[in-house]
């Protein structure tokens, strides 16, 4: 049994961590905003309204702790200080306030750098390995444990009972100094 | 032995290791070739000699566009990869241009003045390009076909040979 439990918390431990560490991101930095002549960034008209204030630094920031930094490793653009994950932090700051959706501009992102820079990786294909085998693996593990559990629960089957002439018991007895 | 215990953990742990293992066993972002086939996303940006040069005006030829820096001792050795091809693509139409990565103009002047240049660098402040590019690291270079389809991403330093291949791949498909 402490095998099986070791095996479940490796598992879990293992697989649940790359697939849900991304609720955990900290919030996002202020990104400067250099001016650069033009870059055409994502090839479609917004299908969302302009937004500003904390609405904006809110679906940045969102948005910035569920997208990969390139150049770092395994941290979001919001977690990192380069100067890449400004600049894309800069980038998506600019969408939002032109109206982009939000899966807008993660197409966008994903459409430049691949499935890759989602930081949670997208439950479908391969992916829902990672997403299905801790369900799975706590699925087996209770069925195992419940199993177990009745096993434990079953009172053992009754002794048959001694003849009261049986020479064995006769001897018991004797050796005790009791009497049949 | 326990066979179900044991049978049960490595119903568990093959899939893990499989999944694991597709993932340790390159690198996604050296992979990554996501720009391959898309339309080049265009730019117009100065150079580090102050000239404006947009990427639609080499509309209609084949561009190739090494992302770099001064930093980056792997762009130092494809360097001379780069100064040849230019020369030798030179007269079937294909325009080389450098873009500087994470870099400032006077840095770059300097290093140019050094290691020579035979094509235009251009100032990316932000890395807003690089990014519509989906540029992870220095250097990388795009070949562009006269139809301003990306052909080929190359991820690292580039080699002659590379670059050939990728050049004539791309040049043979223009009809």
């Amino acid at each position: 049994m402490r095998v099986l439990w070791l095996t479940l918390v490796l598992v879990f431990g293992l697989v649940g961590a790359p697939a849900w560490a991304a609720g955990g991101a900290s919030s996002g930095e202020e990104a400067d905003s250099e001016a650069i002549l033009s870059a055409p960034g994502i090839d479609e008209p917004a299908l969302g309204d302009p937004v500003s204030g904390a609405v904006l630094s809110d679906r940045t920031n969102r948005l910035a702790r569920i997208l990969r930094c390139p150049v770092c490793q395994a941290l979001s653009v919001a977690d990192s200080n380069s100067d890449t994950a400004r600049a894309m932090y800069v980038r998506i700051e600019g969408f939002v306030a032109e109206g982009y959706t939000d899966e807008q501009i993660v197409d966008y992102f994903v459409d430049t750098y691949g499935e890759w820079v989602r930081l949670d990786p997208k439950a479908e294909g391969a992916n829902l390995v990672l997403w299905l085998l801790p369900v799975g693996v706590l699925v087996v593990g209770a069925l195992l444990i419940g199993a177990s559990s009745r096993r434990e629960d079953e009172v053992p089957p009754a002794a048959p009972p001694v003849a009261a002439d049986d020479p064995l018991r006769a001897r018991v007895l004797a050796e005790l100094g009791e009497d049949s | 032995m326990n066979w179900k215990i044991l049978g049960g953990g490595a119903a568990i742990m093959l899939p893990l290791v499989a999944v694991l293992a597709g993932g340790f066993g390159k690198d996604p972002r050296g992979s990554s070739t996501a720009m391959e086939g898309q339309k080049a996303p265009g730019f117009s940006l100065i150079s580090i000699d102050g000239d404006p040069l947009a990427l639609g005006e080499l509309a209609g030829s084949p561009v190739v566009i090494n992302f770099w820096a001064t930093w980056c001792q792997p762009c130092l050795a494809e360097h001379p990869v780069l100064l040849e091809g230019s020369k030798r693509y030179r007269s079937r139409g294909v325009s080389f241009l450098g873009l500087l990565y994470d870099d400032d103009a006077d840095t770059a002047r300097r290093w140019i003045a050094k290691h020579g240049a035979a094509f235009p660098t251009l100032l990316d402040p932000g890395n807003h390009t690089a990014i519509d590019y989906g540029v992870v690291g220095v250097p990388e270079t795009f070949f562009i076909d006269a139809g301003g389809q990306i052909f080929r991403k190359h991820t690292g330093p580039l080699t002659f040979e590379a670059m050939v291949d990728a050049l004539e791949g791309m040049l043979g498909d223009v009809p």
